[in-house]
């Protein structure tokens, strides 16, 4: 305050200071300018090295499933050893094989999955995984599942613990995607809501896979967590799992959650022959 | 002598108190902008991870109703609703109300969705004008669209008659003649189902302008910076507001404002504050405020969301006599919202919205044109008088000015960054030439707009005024 009293009886450096203002502002608007023009150029530059990439990809992929010759020697290979090094062409790489794995089953799909290992792509995820941050993280999870890689498993587990949602999220497709819907038993003593948002990305999950369900979700509808609860009876009624419909009726009638008792209603319209239990 | 220093120490106080409020104003926006593109940054980070579509094929996505006020849309109307119709979403129901236009808005409706008159009991919760009558349509590829033709009664309650009438749980309130993006419904049902032991009472998205875009079938299909000079000024006016200030104060939680245009509503909630108030024509602002109020006051755990997405689109006037219309009941709006929750101003219990958002909308939103005008009369009276530093004063000139554009830089470079909506440099160079006219061309005209609804308020005036639209391109005109 003294410092702005001081500029307003002596002009001069009132003067000095807003003129000096004004060259930073032109300054910082040239510099925005710049950022402008250099993201631009950036973006051309993207495109054209996509065009160039994909059209490399699409043939490294064309020897992969449908060649004979091992990984290792197809990445030797005059054309793909240079551009392997670049960083940008590996993580296009890891897009195209899990992408290329949704759409393929049976040998093709193993086939992806051992150039996904031995080409070295698996240690991008994994370091993705182990990274600081949380999209990192959400990056490894998708690429490490989709690719069937089990034993990230445990690492995966971890992650549900972290305090960011969309990583939790990701956390629990990723086991799902590694262990099917056998592999929610785990958790039935999770802390955290497991919101609507979440459970409608876990449902997507499980029909887009066409998942069985082995066991019953027992473990699910007996959790001290609410949103855990509501998950079970929303499994049950999708796997039309009527064994525990004596459940589902005793949570429609005395669970204080409104969720519940809501999810359970629902669960015993849609279970079939519930009714011999609800009479 | 003891004139000349009371005159000095005038002169004094004076360049001190407008420095003062340069400074302020511009720090303000500085912090805000940094607030929002953080917030920005998380959320396109947050986004990347998402698949909205994956709501589409579920049951669990919340019934959503639409509701759509009409008066003298009939130029659009048709291309508008089909829009609506052909929207990303499984769950939901469309409502256009006609507010008893006077042309041929009701009569384009009933020719192009095949509409009947049906028997339907109108349950009255929020009080409204006479409804002549409700009709849906013979073609059951349109089963979900509702029409309510009624008297004239003003855009709020218009939107409350399609209240009244939602059968869904949430409200989607727009302007008829605005081009929704095809899976905005998805993207404001995710708050919704993130919800878990909280109302979400209010979400709001980006409204960006439509003019000189190309519309197909009702959905927007190519993005063009707008020709016409003023609209395009329009176009760094709203991303500046919606990218760089809105987002900060949804990441603040002090959003009072969420556009007419475009915003979900929790409708039991709107309907125990009494719905949209229809003595006010900021009635959006004014309902976000109620029901902000209302939960803070009945002490309910509450949330209002805002998405960065560009979801609306929306045709800006091209001409200075609607601007001016538009703009000065913008002004009036805001001084009767910022009037009826006069309580609210600097009161804790109203935690940020009494503390911040309150003070910030009076003294920098509703106060800035007035303040700016006083400055212009005394400068002018101490020109008459002899005693002004012209170069004081242009240096203050150009200190504003180069803020004003570097700060419009940043917001085209913000944009740049985030949705890259205006990628062809025909378009950027547009609008960079509007970043530099803007404040002279458009700004002492919207400082006249705001002082004309401070004196159309003082006169009593409650009309909104009619708005000549003159319709979106269509790909078959751009042929």
């Amino acid at each position: 305050m003294t410092g702005f009293l001081f500029l307003l009886n002596n002009e001069l450096p009132l003067r000095s200071a807003l003129l000096y203002s004004i060259y930073l502002f032109i300054g910082c608007g040239i510099f925005f300018l710049v950022l402008l023009a250099i993201s631009r150029l950036k973006k051309i530059k993207d495109r054209k090295q996509l065009e160039k990439y994909t059209a490399v990809i699409d043939r490294l992929f064309y020897a992969v499933l449908f060649g004979n010759s091992p990984v290792h020697n197809i990445l030797e290979a005059e054309k793909y050893r240079s551009i392997f090094k670049d960083k940008k062409f590996r993580e296009m790489l890891i897009q195209n094989v899990t992408q290329l794995h949704l759409n393929y089953t049976g040998p093709s799909r193993l086939k992806l999955e051992d150039f996904y290992r031995k080409s070295g792509l698996i240690n991008i995820s994994y370091e993705k995984l182990k990274s600081k941050h949380w999209d990192k993280k959400c990056e490894g999870i998708r690429e490490l599942s989709r690719l069937n890689v089990k034993e990230a498993f445990y690492d995966m587990y971890m992650c549900m613990w972290h305090p960011h949602d969309t990583l939790k999220l990701e956390a629990l497709l990723g086991l799902i995607r590694l262990e099917g819907v056998d592999g929610l038993g785990i958790i039935h003593d999770y802390p955290d809501t497991i919101n609507d948002w979440i459970q409608v990305n876990l449902l997507y999950e499980i029909d887009k896979a066409d998942f069985k369900a082995q066991k019953s979700f027992t473990d699910l509808l007996n959790s001290k967590n609410d949103s855990v609860v509501v998950l079970g009876l929303r499994l049950s009624a999708k796997f039309n799992h009527i064994e525990n419909v004596a459940l589902i009726r005793e949570l429609k009638l005395s669970s204080l959650s409104e969720n519940i008792r809501t999810a359970a209603d629902l669960a015993l319209q849609k279970l079939p022959s519930s009714d011999i239990y609800t009479l | 002598m003891l004139l000349t220093g009371m005159i000095e120490s005038l002169i004094n106080i004076f360049n001190a108190a407008i420095l003062f409020y340069v400074l302020l104003v511009g720090s303000s926006y500085f912090i805000l902008a940094l607030i929002s593109i953080n917030g920005l940054s998380g959320y396109l980070k947050e986004n990347a991870f998402i698949d909205y579509n994956l709501i589409k094929s579920s049951s669990l996505a919340p019934a959503l109703t639409v509701i759509a006020p009409a008066y003298n849309e009939g130029l659009n109307i048709k291309e508008n609703v089909h829009s609506l119709l052909n929207l990303n979403y499984n769950n939901y129901e469309v409502i256009v109300v006609n507010d008893g236009s006077k042309d041929n808005t009701i009569d384009v409706l009933i020719k192009s969705f095949d509409l009947e008159k049906i028997d339907y009991k109108y349950n009255e919760r929020i009080p409204t004008k006479k409804i002549k009558g409700i009709y849906k349509s013979k073609n059951p590829a349109f089963h979900n669209l509702y029409i309510a033709d009624k008297e004239n009664g003003g855009k709020a309650d218009a939107l409350n008659v399609g209240m009244n009438i939602s059968s869904n749980p949430y409200i989607i309130c727009i302007d008829a003649d605005c081009v929704i993006h095809q899976d905005a419904l998805l993207i404001l049902a995710k708050p919704l189902l993130e919800k878990s032991d909280k109302y979400v009472i209010a979400t709001g998205g980006v409204v960006r302008i439509a003019n000189s875009c190309v519309i197909t079938a009702g959905g927007l299909t190519e993005i063009n910076a707008p020709k016409n000079l003023l609209a395009r000024i329009q176009v760094i006016e709203y991303l500046r507001a919606f990218l760089l200030a809105r987002m900060a104060w949804g990441k603040l939680d002090g959003l009072l404002l969420i556009s007419g245009a475009f915003g979900l509503f929790d409708k039991e909630i709107a309907i125990k504050c009494g719905g949209y108030n229809h003595k006010t024509v900021g009635e959006d602002m004014e309902l976000v405020v109620r029901m902000r109020r209302y939960m803070l006051e009945n002490k309910l755990k509450y949330s209002v969301s805002y998405i960065p997405n560009p979801l609306c689109w929306t045709e800006a006037p091209e001409s200075f006599a609607v601007l001016l219309k538009q703009r000065s009941r913008w002004t009036r709006g805001t001084m009767e919202t910022l009037w009826i929750h006069r309580a609210m101003f600097l009161n804790p219990r109203y935690k940020i919205l009494g503390l911040l958002s309150v003070p910030y909308w009076f003294i920098f939103e509703y106060m800035a044109p007035i303040i700016e005008v006083i400055g212009l009369i005394i400068t002018l009276f101490f020109a008459f008088l002899g005693i002004l530093s012209f170069q004081y004063f242009l240096l203050l000139l150009a200190f504003v000015y180069s803020f004003a554009v570097m700060f419009s830089i940043l917001t085209l470079l913000t944009e740049e960054y985030t949705y890259h909506q205006y990628g062809r440099i025909k378009d950027f160079t547009r609008l960079l030439i509007a970043v530099f006219v803007e404040p002279i061309y458009f700004h002492l005209f919207t400082v006249y707009a705001a002082l004309l609804g401070n004196w159309e308020k003082i006169k009593g005036k409650k009309a909104w005024g009619d708005m000549q639209r003159t319709g979106f391109q269509k790909a078959e005109e751009k042929k």
